[in-house]
């Protein structure tokens, strides 16, 4: 394994360094949150418009699924929390599991979602002109189901590369990769992930609730 | 209000109190479920919104610790919140704000239907496409 803990020439010393990392992690979050904002921003305009046909489709959503997805997913958060702790006390064991656990909650909820795309399909509640649910047939239902399967589909898939760093991590961390000078990468990975977290913390009242 | 501490003990989150943050994201997760079975009208929105902001304030602060590094990475999420916003605001302004540029019957490019049953001349009524 490269030495990564040690400082590059061009820092002044590893704190500056982690800063450096830190900052250019945020900046790429910072345009993960520009991503979804454009859909943030659509749904605003389409639930102004079809005000109706939105709190309908709100109300067919599985609203108790959504909850045990949000409560997985701060799990995940906490559990990359933990991993970060033991990374920075050079317990790389407990790092693995760590890691692993936030992986697995990750699986987890793709599951869950992948039962509720399920029954979207079976009854034909699909976006755009494929849509074709009789129970909901206000103005712009089909509009609110576009936009749950687009908002909803773009952080699945965020949280299927979060999974792959993650299991990446605790691969690594298993080689014993982290130590108490050396858990930059942890940091960084579990920032990702806690972004992930973020995006479902808001998109489960505005699609699930309201 | 905790500057020179929380400088002061650089970027330690304790498990103890990532462990009570946890506890709290969970008992905010079953409020907003509960309070959305009740129907609040508008309030339902501003409440839903109000336990996300909470929740997502608590992620953001201790789980990925802008509370204890301070300076240029929260000024990248603060900027990218603002950006968020100045999309969606004038998004919604511009949808909300239009009006129809004309009435039927000033629209020079309506004519009144030839004949009852030909539908293919639509009056527009409104200046959403």
């Amino acid at each position: 394994m490269r030495p990564e803990g040690h400082v590059q020439e061009h820092f002044a010393n590893i704190e500056v360094q982690r800063q450096a990392a830190r900052l250019g992690m945020w900046a790429f979050l910072a345009t993960e949150i520009l991503l979804f904002a454009g859909l943030f921003a659509a749904y605003a305009e389409y639930r102004s418009l079809f005000h109706q046909a939105f709190v309908l489709g709100a109300r067919h959503l599985d609203a108790m699924m959504a909850t045990v997805e949000t409560a997985v997913l701060i799990t995940g958060s906490f559990a990359v929390v933990m991993a970060h702790h033991y990374a920075k006390s050079s317990k790389a064991g407990m790092t693995c599991l760590s890691l692993l656990a936030a992986a697995a909650t990750g699986l987890a909820f793709l599951m869950l979602h992948g039962i509720e795309y399920w029954h979207h399909f079976e009854e034909g509640a699909l976006p755009g002109k494929y849509y074709s649910f009789p129970e909901i047939q206000a103005v712009g239902a089909s509009m609110f189901f576009t936009l749950y399967f687009l908002m909803t589909g773009l952080h699945s898939l965020h949280v299927m590369a979060g999974v792959g760093v993650l299991t990446w991590l605790a691969w690594r961390a298993a080689g014993g990769a982290f130590s108490n000078n050396n858990y930059n990468a942890v940091e960084m990975g579990g920032l990702y992930w806690h972004l992930v977290d973020l995006i479902w913390i808001f998109l489960f009242p505005l699609l699930y609730l309201v | 209000m905790v500057d020179s501490t929380a400088h002061a003990d650089h970027g330690e989150l304790s498990p103890a109190r990532s462990a009570m943050i946890y506890v709290g994201l969970l008992l905010l997760t079953v409020a907003t479920y509960l309070f959305s079975r009740f129907n609040l009208g508008t309030w339902s929105v501003v409440i839903a919104l109000a336990i996300a902001i909470g929740k997502a304030s608590l992620v953001a602060l201790f789980f990925m610790q802008l509370w204890y590094h301070r300076g240029s990475v929260r000024l990248a999420l603060a900027t990218a919140v603002v950006w968020l916003f100045l999309l969606a605001f004038f998004v919604v302004a511009d949808v909300k704000s239009r009006y129809p540029l004309a009435n039927p019957n000033a629209n020079p490019l309506w004519q009144p239907p030839a004949a009852q049953g030909h539908s293919s001349q639509e009056p527009s009524t409104s200046g959403r496409p």
